[in-house]
């Protein structure tokens, strides 16, 4: 457990450590335990490569409910990760492959990277920096205030590290076997650098969260961060791609200084300044904003970490907000409406309240719920902005722009695969001590409650916008969307493996998007969208109604039939 | 009424509950080893025994959360390996560990358990309130069970185990974390319910509590029954004092002294 390189080079250090008044070995046993506990998350990344799977032990088929894994598994945890992140990196080093101004590609690479960065801070570091049970662990024994804090810091460090590498390496690799030596450092440079800012960043925010806000409401707030932060790095990227227009990348190109308030665009500004020797303010000023920023604000914020750890608290506190039986009167209702007997509905309103507290589930599916209703907007204007005449090309009387309301479905997928987990799934037990008749009402009823509670509002917002932009003329459509989103509800259930609702333990680490079938699943999407858009084109008159009743007529087949099978 | 009293009927003359040769094994290793056991209506059952003697597996069979076992269980005249899930309407279960979906409040999991039960919302809601406010929680009813300490955990798991009228319950150390007036409370409360003719399946290590309300002792020692009788028949048979006495006697341990006194010595060792 304390045998990683890391560690071994954190060794040479030790003085610098002591003379900061830090207990050395403390820290190092601290770190090792980090390290190891990182190793041995499962991930929904690895769940990709086809690690064993591991079924809730609530199961009612055949063998015991009694054993628990309790071997770690080593060989799942971060590295499989660590992979799945190179292979991103990869990807995006075939940008620099293409040629042309250093600032293109160096800012189109950094801005893939750093966007890939930010979703892996928002949807995994956070659970690193918000975590809370080092308090009754550590803070009971002991050890001292700094040495905690240098040990936490390292860890994120550390943690953070490994993710920039692995990001970076190909591209970097790519980099000196295409421009040199110098080109491939300034990027690595330019990556850690990045990856701090973004660290910082997320930091700073939380920091302000937490500071302004107490108790329950904090606890909430967190959850519409996640949804602004993710609306607020969708809108900064479509800023990016405009300002990275390729026509305007030709020989005598000139930034204009509003395009270099992105970060991303900072470290490619670096490249033309010590590569291409272009001394001009222009370039130097954002060169220098990106490695003072992150540096600076990395002071501060540990300077400010105390403060953090204080505030932090406020997260596992116990006062406690009553819920009202408004709420309560809403699912009863809602409950009676979708569900057909006392069991499903007994479940719905379960599931309902389940959806509502869970906040660690709220941490993790939150995101992609903010990233669903912004991302219909983005495709529409994006297609418009790529054609000629700009946003104004859009036709709103007659034309079929508003298929992009397909996009709001794709957190579908999300939202089935993350049912099955629970920070309290141990209650799971109830399942089986109950007297359940038919076990298909648990899960019907969960992705009832997942629609009503979860989707649809969405659904709803996008609509009413899109019925504005587009007129009433669209309703029909929007109807065989909802049909057709209704209708992946339990498709996506059909195809996936069928672990009782919240009856398994969140994989406490990255990328949830959980592979290939949820790939597919999009993709079937994209089929119906283009049923769509085939039924309008060729059948203007009738062929909205004739999608309409097929699409409930296949709602009609999903639904029923068994959706739980045992063995 | 009507309903009850043919719930009563189907069990008048025969046990609750019966297991012949009950035999389980994890990984080639048995736990259970064969166990007989007979209970009937109005019986508190002090169901003792060592750590991994398997009481807690026999508690699991019986309630369907385990399966693979050989041998026969019935409960209230069924096979539960034949029988559907409707014999569990009648069971109400304390696990061990106060596990539960801790971010509902209570009003909502009891309502969700009460539901599961079988009981329409507005009765389930109704009686976890009455229940909660009994057990002097009604304060707290729709706050976060997360919220709630050991002792108020423990009184909504009794409480969603009681919710639905059981016939036959389970209780794995349900005093665990009460004060000393809830657990007068709690021990008056299952007199009453055997009173009822409801049998009580009572576990825990707690031997002098085991001593005072069972009417009926079972121990198991590595997955057999090795005792089964009143408190007063045991003692007649092994001539100690306490049931703690008979409980090391009849479980073969005697060195407690020793292993204390090797502790102690460790304890100091610098």
């Amino acid at each position: 457990m304390n045998d990683y390189r890391v560690l071994r080079a954190l060794d040479r250090a030790r003085f610098l450590f002591e003379r900061m008044g830090v207990d050395y070995p403390l820290m190092r046993r601290i770190l090792g335990l980090k390290l190891t506990l990182d190793g041995r998350r499962t991930t929904g990344a690895a769940a990709l490569f086809g690690s064993k799977s591991k079924s809730s032990s609530w199961s009612l088929g055949k063998g015991s409910g009694l054993k628990p894994k309790d071997q770690p598994d080593e060989g799942s945890g971060i590295g499989r990760t660590l992979f799945f992140y190179g292979l991103y990196g990869a990807l995006s080093s075939m940008f620099l492959l293409l040629g042309g101004p250093y600032m293109l590609q160096a800012g189109i690479v950094l801005s893939v990277l750093l966007f890939v960065m930010m979703t892996a801070m928002l949807s995994d570091f956070s659970s690193v920096m918000l975590d809370v049970r080092d308090k009754p662990i550590l803070h009971t024994k002991p050890v001292d205030g700094r040495t905690l804090g240098m040990a936490k810091a390292l860890h994120i460090l550390i943690y953070f590290t490994q993710f920039a590498l692995a990001l970076g390496i190909v591209p970097v690799a790519v980099g000196v076997f295409r421009y040199g030596a110098g080109f491939g450092l300034l990027l690595l440079l330019s990556l850690m650098l990045g990856g701090l800012l973004v660290a910082v960043f997320t930091a700073f925010v939380y920091l302000l969260v937490l500071k302004l806000f107490d108790g329950e409401t904090l606890k909430d707030m967190i959850n519409y961060v996640q949804i602004g932060m993710t609306i607020f790095m969708l809108v900064g990227y479509q800023i990016a791609i405009r300002a990275l227009d390729f026509s305007r990348f030709t020989g005598d190109f000139r930034a204009g200084w509003w395009e270099l308030a992105l970060p991303p665009l900072w470290y490619s500004a670096g490249f033309e300044w010590l590569l291409n020797g272009r001394g001009e303010p222009i370039y130097q000023v954002p060169a220098l904003l990106g490695l003072v920023v992150p540096l600076l604000g990395a002071f501060v914020f540990y300077k400010m970490m105390p403060g953090f750890e204080r505030s932090l608290e406020k997260l596992s506190g116990t006062v406690s907000r009553r819920r009202g039986s408004r709420v309560k009167r809403w699912n009863r209702m809602w409950a009676n409406l979708l569900c057909r007997n006392a069991e499903e509905r007994a479940f719905y309103v379960f599931a309902a309240s389940m959806l509502a507290g869970e906040r660690e589930f709220k941490l993790k599916v939150y995101p992609s719920l903010g990233f669903s209703l912004v991302v219909p907007f983005i495709f529409l204007f994006s297609f418009a902005a790529a054609g000629s005449g700009g946003l104004a090309s859009i036709d709103f009387a007659g034309g079929v722009a508003y298929l992009n309301v397909y996009a709001c479905a794709i957190m579908i997928p999300t939202l089935v695969l993350m049912m099955k987990y629970s920070g309290s799934f141990k209650g799971g037990w109830i399942y089986t001590s109950a007297p359940i008749r038919n076990i298909d009402a648990v899960y019907r009823a969960t992705l009832k409650a997942m629609f009503a509670r979860l989707f649809l509002p969405l659904f709803l917002v996008e609509s009413i916008v899109f019925v504005l932009l587009f007129g009433v003329r669209i309703v029909p459509d929007l109807l065989v969307m909802l049909a057709v989103s209704v209708l992946l509800l339990p498709l996506t259930l059909r195809m996936l493996e069928r672990e009782l609702p919240f009856s398994l333990p969140f994989p406490s680490s990255s990328d949830q998007s959980g592979g290939i079938k949820t790939i597919g699943i999009m993709m079937l999407l994209g089929v119906f969208a283009t049923l769509h858009y085939a039924a309008v084109a060729f059948m203007p008159a009738f062929g909205i109604w004739v999608l309409l009743a097929l699409a409930i007529g296949a709602n009609i087949w999903a639904w029923s039939g068994t959706l739980f099978k045992s063995d | 009424m009507e309903a009850s009293q043919a719930r009563m009927a189907d069990t008048a003359g025969g046990p609750v509950l019966s297991i012949r040769d009950l035999r389980m094994k994890y990984d080639d290793r048995y736990v259970l080893n064969g166990i007989d056991l007979e209970a009937r209506e109005g019986q508190v059952i002090g169901y003792i025994g060592p750590n991994g003697a398997g009481k807690s597996t026999t508690i699991k069979i019986m309630l369907g959360l385990v399966r693979g076992y050989t041998g026969e269980v019935r409960l209230f005249g069924q096979d539960i390996a034949e029988a559907g899930p409707d014999y569990k309407r009648r069971i109400g279960y304390v696990p061990e560990t106060a596990e539960m979906y801790d971010n509902l409040t209570a009003r909502e999991y009891l309502t969700f358990t009460g539901e599961l039960y079988g009981l329409a919302p507005d009765l389930a809601e109704r009686k976890a309130r009455l229940l909660m406010e009994g057990f002097g929680l009604g304060h707290a009813i729709d706050s976060r069970i997360a919220s709630y300490s050991k002792g108020m955990k423990q009184k909504v798991l009794l409480s969603s185990c009681l919710l639905h009228d059981p016939d036959l319950i389970f209780l794995d150390e349900p005093l665990s974390g009460l004060d000393a007036n809830s657990v007068m409370v709690i021990k008056e409360l299952l007199d009453l319910l055997a009173g009822q003719g409801k049998t009580i399946f009572y576990s825990s290590h707690i031997m002098d509590v085991v001593e005072k309300i069972s009417s009926r002792i079972v121990l198991l020692s590595g997955g057999r029954v090795a005792a089964d009788g009143s408190f007063e028949e045991l003692r007649a048979r092994g001539g100690e004092k306490s049931l703690e006495e008979l409980f090391n006697q009849l479980t073969d341990f005697h060195e407690h002294q020793e292993i204390a006194q090797r502790l102690a010595d460790v304890v100091k060792e610098r």
